[in-house]
């Protein structure tokens, strides 16, 4: 498995949903595949919100976790 | 998807251009769309794949709400309906199964309702076949009675196995009964028959008379 990292960490809050889903559209081919995965790094609360909401209506499976400081959100392809 | 507006210093519209906010958002929209259909899709499949069980199960299921008018039935179900009625649907249980008016006195569906419990009605007959009806009660999440499910099942084929059977052990019983009768009847008749042949012998020894005798006192 392929795993995409996206350090937005310091991002601001509307780009932080926008870069990634522009970096989720630019992988979707593998990432539905079952070959790749995304994984975010930031550090906005309101995203581990928003993108989970935006891509589970994509068709893909979403896990956020708690790190020291920041969340790594994991977007897969469906269960 | 939320945003905040954004800052001064973050309005750099050559970078703004670059980026394709709109674009992205676009990309996403599309697939939310084909995902959207993708479900619509599998939930269809879904409902008919059910439909076929539903339809080809060889018994007659019907469901109605707490007033006893049918929500649906299946194929085989309409097979057992007593009026030729087209639309089934929302009409009164009692009226298209049973024919009447009004509900009757005594309806395993009523009983389900009130006691809250699966109830077996035993044999109903309906155009020459006979039937074993289950109720049980259909519940919303929270475990409350919204309707019952009714099942129709055509025993009749059973019932006349169970009569021969019946039939078949009686006159067993019988033949048992009078082998019996036989055997007691034999044992007597014998031991008369053997005792009474030296009646017919000319008249003679002494033996013989004391034999006669002891044979004769056992009756």
């Amino acid at each position: 498995m392929n795993n995409i990292i996206l350090d937005i960490r310091g991002q601001i809050c509307p780009a932080c949903l926008l870069i990634s889903l522009k970096e989720l559209n630019n992988n979707r081919e593998s990432i539905k595949r079952g070959e790749a995965s995304l994984v975010v790094l930031t550090d906005h609360r309101d995203a581990t919100r928003t993108i989970p909401n935006a891509v589970t209506a994509m068709g893909y499976s979403v896990n956020v976790e708690k790190r020291d400081g920041y969340y790594e959100i994991t977007i897969k392809k469906e269960r | 998807m939320g945003t905040k507006p954004l800052r001064e210093e973050e309005l750099d519209e050559k970078s703004i251009v670059e980026f394709d906010p709109i674009g992205i958002i676009a990309e996403s929209f599309k697939e939310i769309l084909e995902h959207l259909r993708e479900k619509n899709l599998q939930l269809q499949q879904a409902r008919d794949y059910l439909q076929g069980v539903f339809d080809t199960v060889g018994v007659g299921i019907s469901i109605v709400d707490k007033d006893l008018r049918i929500i649906k039935c299946n194929e085989r179900q309409k097979e057992l309906l007593v009026r030729d009625i087209k639309d089934i649907e929302g009409r009164h249980c009692y009226e298209v199964y049973c024919g009447i008016d009004s509900p009757p006195l005594i309806c395993p569906a009523i009983e389900t309702i009130e006691r809250n419990r699966e109830v077996f009605l035993k044999e109903v007959t309906k155009k020459g076949r006979i039937f074993q009806i289950n109720t049980s009660p259909l519940r919303d999440r929270d475990g409350n009675i919204i309707g019952v499910v009714e099942v129709s099942v055509d025993i009749t084929d059973k019932k006349k196995t169970e009569e021969a059977l019946y039939q078949a052990e009686k006159l067993a019983a019988v033949g048992r009964l009078a082998a019996g009768i036989a055997h007691e009847l034999n044992n007597p008749l014998g031991n008369i028959i053997g005792y009474a042949k030296p009646l017919r012998m000319p008249a003679g020894r002494q033996e013989d008379i004391i034999f006669l005798q002891e044979g004769l006192s056992c009756f």
